[in-house]
């Protein structure tokens, strides 16, 4: 008799266990919990569902003055992978700070990003970087964590970021490597990206449209290659193929409040 | 020797020219015409008092509260103490015999009050003496032994009181009002009648473990190993009061008598044993210069410098993978091993200067949460502000409408850029407040995309023909 009241009450204790279990799960879908999506249908189907979690992606400008364009795909990165309550870390070197400026707040804002996750830090070594992207792949509560390495880092050989992408796995936690360009030594990210800008749209009154990214893919561990154009929606907080045709410009008669806004040549 | 009054004078003296018959005050020249052999050097007050607070650090290790007594002395509050070196006078002894090997000369004394212990120390035998026989063995010091001035003791002498003896049955009315008020509070003080606090020179922390070696520890993992040791002791009491630790320090105290402090802070009150530890590693893995053990570390002390509330909380599984603890933990090893001002957080501020909208927080502290200010007006689709913002604007050369139209080109780093589509201008004025020369020059800002799609920020820097004549452009941010 007691030996089934115990059988009993056992069972009740896994029915309470598994529930739980089932809660956990819940609050985040699988694929979410695997892949970050960009939002763009073309790109996550070469990528098998969006840039992975659980290791480190690479993103380098295409010249130097498209740095502005690679930090914002990885801000829009990061704000796509961000969940409830999950922090982002930015990880700056010095000099870079004082050459390019540092993330700013109200820019940052603006474009979708949740700023108060944000955590910064800047380094007085580009090794710091490093050792301060590692730490904070392994810990989980980051959503992504961003490593900006200056142009003659020679710190992010294939040792280094293997070491990244372990660091990552065992937290899953989702790198992005931001490379001011130089020489492209062979390493462990899973993917490699060339970030250029691209002319924006006007917007229908003429002013200047959302932000266009051109995204070559030039390594791609889990597919094929390929380039694209893509528009970043700051309040969809996605990225989206640009229309082909302009927003029609809808005028309204009389607007005081309008800012005049200049449109030359486009 | 040091100038005294425009002549030289001896200070110090060793033991060997002590028993020359060479006195302290006396003239150099006396001296040289006695024994013109001797080596004399300046005296460094300030190595003197360093010397002094190192002493005095180093026996910290013998109790918490320890007071400078310059120039030449220290007070150590051994209330409580005493039992863990094995009494008074083995306590004494061991801190006499271990400056000695150090290669000082001291003498300690131990007494139921400041002034006698002082007297003591300086005049009398350097003993422990009981607070029963205090009295006794007080009178028949002299009366130096009352902390009390050289020309004074002198006019004391002159009307033939030597002794302590000979002041305590006297009517103290006329004393004071020949010999000053000082020389009653300093007898009053020596016998007990009045309090004397020791001013420490370091706060009393909360809470200190510390663990002592018979053989001292070299190895810098035997030294982590005690921390987390001292660590696990420390956090079981702060378990009972209900405390944490937000700022801890560990004092290494070598064998040859350096101390070294190391404090690391948290983010929140902790008293996890393995997080503290953890702090600690990282703490000695980022010493710029090595932890030099020497001969060897005697004494390891742990102690919470900082310690605040917190609630018991229990290991909930689900909660746990949100992973807030971890973060608030990273921060704190981030800030330990590169200094808590670089790791921060980003806060707005009300104000409409670029450069001042933003400022950073340690991310230590909780975000201000009042502080949520508008973001400027937005009225197109691209962002009213920039993704990065630079130090310091750069300055570049822009061919512009005059008076108030946006550059047509401009040369910025030495490339030249077409501008295609430009918005503004968003007029900046300064605010007159912040800068008292009262000339600071408004801001037109532009927001601007070249040819191949780079958005820059840019200004010009006064209203043209109000405030300047050629008005200077700068660049301030980049856009995504």
């Amino acid at each position: 008799m007691p030996n089934s009241m115990a059988a009993e009450g056992i069972a009740s204790l896994r029915q309470t266990i598994a529930a739980i279990e089932a809660a956990c799960i819940r609050k985040a879908p699988q694929s979410a919990r695997m892949h970050v999506e960009t939002g763009v249908p073309a790109i996550d189907e070469t990528l098998g569902g969006g840039l992975h979690r659980g290791t480190v992606h690479e993103l380098l400008p295409k010249a130097s003055l498209d740095l502005g364009s690679a930090a914002g795909f990885a801000f829009g990165l990061a704000a796509r992978a961000h969940q409830r309550e999950a922090h982002t870390l930015y990880i700056q070197h010095d000099f870079t700070m004082a050459e390019i400026g540092r993330p700013y707040l109200p820019g940052l804002k603006l474009s979708g990003f949740d700023a108060a996750s944000l955590i910064y830090l800047h380094v007085p070594r580009a090794e710091d970087v490093l050792w301060a992207m590692g730490e904070a792949l392994k810990c989980r509560g980051f959503a992504a964590v961003i490593g900006e390495f200056p142009v003659h880092a020679r710190v992010l050989d294939l040792t280094a970021t293997r070491r990244l992408v372990l660091a990552a796995q065992e937290g899953m936690g989702f790198g992005l490597i931001l490379r001011h360009s130089g020489a492209i030594e062979p390493n462990a990210a899973t993917t490699r990206w060339f970030v250029s800008s691209a002319p924006s749209r006007a917007d229908q009154f003429g002013g200047i449209g959302k932000a266009n990214f051109h995204l070559d893919l030039v390594k791609n561990r889990f597919g094929s290659c390929g380039q694209w154009t893509v528009m970043w929606h700051p309040h969809e907080r996605k990225f989206a193929v640009p229309a082909l045709s302009g927003g029609l410009a809808r005028t309204f008669a009389d607007r005081p409040d309008r800012t005049r806004a200049l449109a030359k040549a486009g | 020797m040091r100038e005294v009054k425009s002549a030289l004078r001896l200070s110090a003296l060793n033991a060997r020219a002590e028993s020359l018959g060479l006195k302290p005050g006396m003239p150099l020249a006396d001296a040289r015409a006695m024994y013109p052999q001797i080596k004399v050097e300046h005296t460094d007050d300030t190595a003197d008092q360093n010397l002094l607070e190192a002493i005095t650090d180093w026996c910290s290790r013998y109790t918490p509260l320890t007071g400078l007594n310059a120039p030449d002395g220290m007070m150590l509050d051994i209330t409580g103490c005493a039992h863990l070196f094995g009494g008074e006078e083995a306590m004494r002894q061991d801190m006499t015999r271990r400056l000695r090997t150090q290669g000082f000369t001291a003498r300690a004394a131990i007494a139921g009050t400041v002034g006698a212990a002082w007297g003591f120390a300086r005049y009398g035998k350097p003993t422990v003496v009981a607070v029963a026989a205090l009295r006794e063995t007080l009178l028949p010091l002299p009366l130096a032994a009352l902390r009390l001035d050289a020309d004074k003791v002198d006019a004391l002498i002159r009307v033939g009181l030597k002794k302590i003896a000979d002041i305590v049955d006297r009517p103290r009315a006329p004393l004071a009002a020949r010999f000053g008020a000082i020389l009653l509070r300093r007898f009053d003080q020596a016998f007990g009648v009045l309090e004397e606090p020791i001013t420490p020179r370091l706060p009393l922390p909360p809470y200190i473990a510390e663990r002592c070696f018979a053989e001292p520890v070299t190895q810098e993992a035997s030294v982590l190993q005690t921390i987390e040791h001292l660590a696990g002791d420390l956090a079981r009491r702060m378990e009972e009061r209900g405390d944490g630790a937000r700022a801890l320090q560990v004092t290494l105290y070598r064998v040859d008598g350096a101390v070294r402090r190391l404090s690391v802070a948290t983010s929140k009150p902790q008293r996890d044993t393995r997080a503290l530890c953890r702090l600690f590693r990282e703490r000695f893995s980022s010493l710029t210069d090595e932890l030099d053990p020497g001969y060897g570390f005697d004494v390891v002390r742990l102690s919470v410098t900082t310690a605040e509330k917190t609630e018991a909380a229990q290991k909930d599984i689900v909660s746990s993978a949100t992973g807030s603890d971890d973060i608030a933990h990273l921060i704190d090893r981030l800030g330990v091993r590169f200094g808590t001002r670089r790791v921060m957080r980003f806060a707005p501020q009300e104000t409409h200067i670029p450069e001042f909208a933003v400022i950073n927080v340690p991310a230590r502290e909780n975000l201000p949460t009042a502080a949520q200010s508008e973001s400027p007006q937005q009225d197109t689709d691209g962002p009213a502000r920039p993704l990065r913002l630079f130090e310091k604007p750069e300055e570049i050369d822009a061919i512009a409408e005059v008076p108030d139209g946006p550059p047509a080109q401009f040369r910025w780093r030495r490339v030249l850029h077409e501008i295609t589509h430009a918005e503004g201008p968003e007029r900046i004025a300064m605010e007159w407040w912040r800068d008292d020369k009262g000339r600071t020059l408004t801001r037109d800002y532009f927001r601007i995309e070249d040819n191949h799609g780079h958005r820059f920020w840019l200004y010009r820097e006064g209203l043209f023909g109000h405030e300047t004549k050629p008005p200077r452009w700068f660049v301030h941010g980049l856009f995504a």
